[in-house]
C-alpha cells in the first residue's frame, strides 16, 4: 500500500474507527485517540490490511485499543481512588443505550459482553457476518451462530421487560 | 423463535431485536461522515504521512500531501512550528538547529528562545513535527516536572511534583503514543519508572521531540521562568 492508498483508507474509514469507539463508550477526544493509533498501526502493518475488508481489518483493531485503553483508565482510577463510571465489560455498549433506552439497556445487561458485541457489530456499524468475523478473529459461521443465539437472548430479556418505547422522544 | 431463520448475512434482513438496537446508535453515519476532513483528523492523517517520507518512494506526492496538511495542523495547534527537516527544507529554526545530538551545547534559537541541552533523545528528530524551543513550549496546555510511576503499552502515569503550565496535579497519566503530539512513537526519551522528567503536551498527551526530557535543573529553571512568567 503506498502514501496515496493509504492516504484513501484513511479519508473513507476514518469516520467508522471513531463512530465504533464512541459507540463503545468513548468520549470525543478518546475516540479520536482511538482512531489515531488504529491508523497508526495500520500504516506499520500495511501490508496486512485485506483489499476488500479494510474497515473490518480496521474495526478489530480498534478493538484492541480501546480495550487497553479501558483496562489503562481502571487502573489509572483505581490508583486515584476515584469511583469511576460503573463498567460492565471491556466495552460499554449498555451504559451507550441507558439514556435512551433503560429496558434495552437492561436487556442488553443481562446478555454476556460476548453477545453484546456481536450484536452491536452488526446492529451499529452495519458489519456483515463475514466482517464481523474479522473484527472478532473468528470464523463466519461462529459470528452467524452467536448472532441468532444473542438475538434469542436479547427477545427473551426484552420479553421479561416493560414495553420498550423506540424511536421518537 | 428459531435462530436459523436470523442466520441471514445481509443486515437489512435483520428485524426486531437488531432494528431495536439499530435505533438507539449513539453515532449516526452522518455524524461522521466528515470526520476525516477535520482539523484534529488531518493533524493525525499529516503524522502518519510523514512518516511515510523514509519508506516511501513517490516523495514528490507525499511532499504535496504533506505541505497541505502541515497548514492545517498549524492552524490546528495553534502555529505550531513544522518541521520540514527530511524534505531539505528546514530554515534558520528547524529541528536540526536544536536536534544534533552529538552536541550537548544549549542553543538559541532566532527568536530568543533558549533550547533545551540537545542531547535530549529524540529532540528535533527527523519525524519531529514541531521544533523544540521555549516558544512552542509555550504552546502547550500542560508542562510540568515529575515522577515516571507507572508505565502500561503506551500511557505512562506521572507523579506530578511541580507544575508550570496547566491543570495538572498527583497522578497523571498521559499517552506516550505521542500520535497526536505531531511526533513519532520513537521520538520521545526511552522511559522507565523512576525516572523523574520534565513533561509537556496538549490534553492527554505527552509530546516528544523535546518537549519531553530528562529533568534538568536548569532547563527546569528555564521552564519556569517562560511558562509561569512574572
Amino acid at each position: 500500500m503506498d502514501a496515496a492508498s493509504f492516504g484513501d483508507l484513511f479519508d473513507e474509514h476514518y469516520g467508522a474507527v471513531v463512530a465504533y469507539a464512541r459507540r463503545r463508550g468513548a468520549g470525543w477526544d478518546d475516540a479520536h485517540h482511538v482512531a489515531a493509533e488504529v491508523f497508526a498501526v495500520a500504516w506499520r502493518r500495511r501490508a496486512d490490511v485485506p483489499a476488500g475488508a479494510e474497515r473490518a481489518w480496521l474495526l478489530g483493531v480498534a478493538r484492541r485499543v480501546q480495550a487497553n485503553q479501558w483496562r489503562g483508565q481502571r487502573r489509572w482510577r483505581a490508583l486515584l481512588g476515584r469511583v469511576a463510571r460503573a463498567t460492565t465489560g471491556e466495552l460499554d455498549e449498555v451504559a451507550v443505550v441507558a439514556d435512551t433506552d433503560p429496558a434495552l439497556a437492561r436487556a442488553l445487561a443481562g446478555l454476556s459482553a460476548r453477545d453484546r458485541e456481536v450484536l452491536c457489530l452488526v446492529a451499529w456499524d452495519g458489519l456483515r457476518h463475514a466482517e464481523a468475523a474479522i473484527v472478532l478473529g473468528c470464523s463466519t459461521s461462529t459470528v452467524s451462530t452467536r448472532v441468532a443465539r444473542a438475538r434469542t437472548r436479547l427477545r427473551r430479556a426484552l420479553d421479561d421487560q416493560p414495553p420498550v418505547r423506540t424511536g421518537g422522544t | 423463535m428459531d435462530p436459523d431463520n436470523h442466520t441471514t448475512d445481509d443486515p437489512d434482513e435483520q428485524v426486531d431485536e437488531l432494528a431495536l438496537l439499530r435505533a438507539v446508535n449513539p453515532v449516526a453515519a452522518e455524524d461522521v461522515a466528515d470526520l476525516a476532513s477535520s482539523p484534529r483528523a488531518q493533524a493525525i492523517r499529516t503524522e502518519l504521512m510523514m512518516d511515510t517520507r523514509t519508506s516511501l518512494p513517490d516523495r514528490g506526492s507525499t511532499r504535496r500531501t504533506m505541505l497541505a496538511a502541515a497548514l492545517l495542523l498549524v492552524l490546528a495547534f495553534g502555529g505550531v512550528v513544522v518541521a520540514l527537516t527530511m524534505l531539505g527544507e528546514a530554515g534558520p529554526t528547524g529541528s536540526q538547529d536544536l536536534a544534533d545530538g552529538s552536541s550537548p551545547a544549549s542553543t538559541q534559537d532566532e527568536r530568543g528562545a533558549t533550547g533545551v541541552p540537545s542531547a535530549v533523545p529524540g529532540a528535533g528528530s527527523a519525524s519531529c513535527v514541531a521544533t523544540y524551543t521555549l516558544a512552542t513550549l509555550g504552546e502547550r496546555e500542560h508542562a510540568f516536572a515529575g515522577t515516571v510511576t507507572a508505565i502500561d503499552g503506551d500511557e505512562i502515569t506521572f507523579e506530578v511534583e511541580e507544575v508550570f503550565r496547566g491543570d495538572v496535579a498527583g497522578a497523571l497519566t498521559l499517552g506516550g503514543g505521542l500520535l497526536l503530539a505531531g511526533t513519532s512513537p520513537d521520538s520521545g526519551p526511552p522511559l522507565t519508572v523512576g525516572d523523574r522528567v520534565l513533561v509537556a503536551g496538549d490534553g492527554r498527551f505527552a509530546w516528544g521531540c523535546g518537549f519531553t526530557q530528562p529533568y534538568d535543573d536548569d532547563v527546569a529553571a528555564r521552564w519556569r521562568d517562560a511558562l509561569e512568567g512574572p
